[in-house]
């Protein structure tokens, strides 16, 4: 189930927001771990099992990290890294086991799992180092099959979860406070929840579909204006998707009471791929931040130490988003380009204001090109129509890209407009004043309608 | 350590909106309430199940199909609701039903394209039989190239009303071309055609193409104007009345798998073939074969697959008379061994590479009827590709 399934929008979310808010605050986390298990059931059928015993045994192995007992903390980060990385080997290899009955049960990635073991890791490093105390099992468990958070993040820290943060689950109210809170809550997670669905249906999959039809014509195909207009296409695409979603998923937990967590911070305005990815995927940054770059000496043990933690975290970031050739390329480009940035270019102020700029708008766009395409032939055609050279097999009908702007330039100018810093600060402070209540209230509205013409799906377009 | 600032964005004043919350449920329950009582009577060709979709998503759809609440027509050709997909990971549909022809008369497939509003056919339009005045022999589509040569093929090229009683029509055998035979040819059809005009520019420069993404059948007989190879927007029948075409070829079937039966689609399809020949009695009509899937998207898609095209397909060859009205089953050019669009040849599992328009094209090059040259001269003007 998704959260922009009209089942959830309509039905399974405002039902678990009466059941919740009515529950007693006792049993409230209960309610939250049922609601989790349940959706990720739902959503992932049998792989709820791997879930529910990577919990387990977390929580076993964390009765003896948290007494700073070395061989249970790197246990811990074998079985949880090695779940992770068992799964990814696993499905990109298409393998599948043979059940008893016979049928054949394929290992694709269980849903969440890149997510869901990093938040496994945070939780056993931070009891570690003593930054958190060992919660009791269930309030563990919710903060790992946090149904907000499972999907794809964000990767939430168990301090701010939910259980460590929540009065709405922690203390007693009468029930006209309690009614006051739900509907406090409900409101403000409401703002952020309309607004990522408005990034993610109107712009992010409207642009997917126009992605796609340049992925039709054949990447040895297109015109090299047509190349230059994807770039951006594409690049829209993937933020407006991600940030979308995310701002979804902190919505929906804003509902339950708990705290925003943000993951985007107006990337494209960075100054630089450094500062682009202290903005981009925020918690995912983050967390390798605290758990690979700072453990492995970071910028504090002189330069060969600083390039040394940096590629080891870039190294792992391609890994994480993926097991092909594409992703390490797409890496090892970011590191190289951080590199520079941090020892050369940082020696030259005005140099380092251009270049930074135009790595941002010009060079991380077409990382993302790279980040795209998996197959090595099609990354090879891509940047040869960039740059004009015409392919043997290729048949370019020049003026293709006036189809997709005739098509899509709505989308193309909106996703340019939604950029401008200035938006997201207005939304951000006003979100609750009378503007943008009747701006969300349309935006919900665009929405629906857009989800009830199978727009969304770029997959299942129905007019050919 | 340091911990990324998180603050919670309070507004400045205490007192707390509501509205937002308010307004989306109070509209959301009117939707749901007026999609509910109009159920039986606007949304009653809705085919809706209330385990799959909540009830907005019947007003919601009719908006798109063109239906308002304050309209009050009623909707021929029976739309399914629970074609809303709510999963786009997979393109796997919730409703799995294999389409079965011709015995049922209502639909329980999914919805095409937005725009189409299936009206009842126009009681005076003709339905006038094309079937083949030849009954000796009954050729399969496919099989004209095995008719013995007829004598008078260039003879056979006259309209039914001005044939003499004592001859008898011969059906006409496949010759090849080269592409200058297309400079009075016009091509209609929908996305799959729209390819063909964008990238095969030998057909592209010298005929006329009535194209568009989404273009069924029912749209052109209706009359559905769409901007033209001109730049004006016009229907089919505007087009025809300007111009005479010694060769039209049709594509269109993708978009309508979802609507109505094979039986149907046949019947609308027969019409629009008839009035062409009243409209262009010269010409030579060509049914280009719906085009397959790919054997991936055909063994996942309860609605788009081969084995649906193929019923239509064979209700549409059936139309072909082999005197004026041809089926040319191009396919048979981009087919693999599973009678399957070939996966080399697609990135989407439905529309060729820009590169693989070359098999379409040789397939009309080497599948050409000897046509006579129209009555009047016509100097064709260089086609356009249209939207």
């Amino acid at each position: 189930m998704l959260f922009s399934d009209l089942n959830f929008i309509f039905r399974a979310l405002p039902l678990f927001l009466i059941i919740y808010y009515i529950t007693p605050y006792k049993l409230r986390k209960a309610v939250l771990l049922l609601a989790g298990l349940a959706f990720y059931t739902i959503s992932a059928g049998y792989f709820v099992i791997v879930l529910a015993g990577a919990v387990v045994i977390n929580h076993v192995l964390s009765a003896g990290v948290s007494r700073k007992q070395k061989f249970p903390f790197i246990l811990s980060v074998i079985i949880n890294s090695g779940l992770l990385i068992g799964f990814k080997i696993a499905s990109s290899l298409g393998l599948s086991v043979t059940l008893p009955d016979g049928s054949i049960f394929d290992l694709i990635l269980p849903l969440g799992i890149s997510f869901y073991v990093f938040k496994l890791i945070s939780y056993q490093a931070d009891l570690y180092m003593g930054r958190v105390k060992r919660a009791s099992f269930i309030n563990f468990a919710v903060y790992i099959t946090d149904f907000t958070q499972i999907v794809s993040g964000p990767i939430g820290r168990f301090e701010d979860s939910i259980v460590n943060t929540n009065r709405i689950i922690s203390s007693s109210e009468k029930a006209k406070t309690r009614l006051k809170g739900a509907l406090s809550n409900i409101s403000d997670g409401l703002t952020y929840f309309v607004a990522g669905m408005f990034l993610k249906i109107i712009l992010a999959d409207h642009l997917a579909i126009l992605w796609n039809e340049i992925g039709t014509i054949g990447y040895d195909s297109i015109s090299t204006p047509l190349a230059w207009l994807g770039v951006f296409i594409y690049s829209m695409n993937l933020y407006y998707d991600f940030w979308g979603y995310s701002l979804m998923a902190a919505g929906l937990g804003v509902m339950l009471g708990a705290v925003f967590v943000r993951n985007f911070r107006n990337p494209y305005a960075a100054k630089s791929v450094s500062d682009f990815y202290r903005r981009w995927h925020i918690t995912l940054g983050d967390w390798f931040r605290d758990y690979v770059y700072i453990p492995l000496g970071g910028s504090r043990c002189g330069h060969m130490r600083t390039i040394l933690s940096l590629s080891v975290v870039w190294f792992l970031t391609g890994l994480w988003h993926g097991l092909t050739i594409n992703y390490l390329m797409w890496a090892l480009i970011l590191l190289i380009l951080i590199i520079c940035e941090k020892f050369i270019l940082s020696r030259h102020e005005t140099l380092y204001a251009v270049v930074g700029r135009i790595n941002v708008w010009l060079i991380i766009p077409l990382t993302w090109i790279v980040f795209a395409l998996r197959s090595f032939g099609d990354l090879k055609m891509y940047f040869m129509r960039l740059v004009g050279y015409v392919p043997s097999s290729a048949v370019i009908n020049a003026s293709d890209y006036s189809g997709i702007l005739t098509e899509g330039w709505i989308y193309i100018a909106a996703s340019a407009i939604m950029l401008l810093p200035v938006i997201r600060r207005s939304f951000m402070e006003h979100r609750r004043g009378k503007v943008w209540t009747v701006l969300l209230f349309i935006m919900f509205w665009l929405c629906i309608y857009s989800i009830c013409g199978a727009v969304t799906n770029p997959f299942m377009y129905m007019s050919f | 350590m340091a911990k990324s600032k998180r603050k919670k964005r309070r507004t400045k004043s205490r007192r707390e909106s509501y509205s937002l919350l308010i307004s989306l449920l109070i509209s959301a329950f009117i939707v749901a309430l007026w999609s509910y009582i109009q159920l039986p009577s606007m949304y009653a060709s809705y085919v809706y199940s209330p385990l799959d979709h909540p009830v907005v998503a019947v007003a919601m759809q009719g908006i798109h199909d063109g239906v308002y609440p304050w309209s009050f027509i009623d909707i021929e050709g029976d739309k399914n609701i629970s074609d809303i997909v709510s999963d786009p990971v997979t393109a796997v549909r919730t409703e799995p039903d294999v389409f079965e022809e011709a015995s049922e008369t209502d639909v329980t497939e999914a919805v095409p394209e937005p725009e189409t509003i299936v009206e009842e056919p126009e009681p005076e339009a003709i339905v006038k039989e094309s079937e083949p005045e030849v009954t000796e022999a009954a050729p399969g589509p496919q099989e004209i190239e095995e008719e013995p040569a007829p004598e008078g093929t260039e003879d056979g090229f006259t309209s039914e009303s001005t044939e003499p009683e004592d001859s008898e029509p011969v059906p006409k055998e496949f010759i090849t071309v080269d592409d200058d035979y297309f400079k009075d040819a016009l091509f209609i059809g929908d996305s799959r055609m729209v390819g063909l005009s964008q990238y095969c520019e030998p057909l592209d420069t010298r005929a006329d193409f009535y194209v568009k993404k989404a273009l069924t059948i029912y749209n052109i007989l209706d009359g559905k104007p769409i901007r033209s190879f001109d730049g004006t927007s016009k229907s089919l029948w505007e087009v025809l009345e300007e111009k005479q075409y010694a060769k039209i070829y049709i594509m269109v079937g993708i978009n309508e798998i979802g609507v109505g039966n094979s039986e149907y689609f046949k019947d609308a399809y027969s019409q629009v073939v008839d009035r062409i020949r009243e409209a262009e009695p010269h010409a030579l009509v060509f049914i280009n074969s719906i085009m397959h899937v790919s054997k991936s998207k055909s063994d996942n898609d309860g609605l788009y697959n081969n084995s649906n095209i193929n019923a239509r397909n064979d209700a549409i060859a059936s139309l072909a008379d082999d005197i004026n009205i041809f089926y040319l089953n191009i396919n048979e050019a981009v087919d693999d061994e599973n009678g399957a669009l070939r996966a080399d040849l697609t990135f989407d599992d439905i529309h060729l590479r820009g590169s693989s328009y070359e098999p379409w094209h040789e397939y009309l090059l080497t599948h050409a009827i000897e046509a006579k040259p129209l009555p009047e001269v016509h100097h064709v003007l260089e086609g356009h590709p249209v939207e």
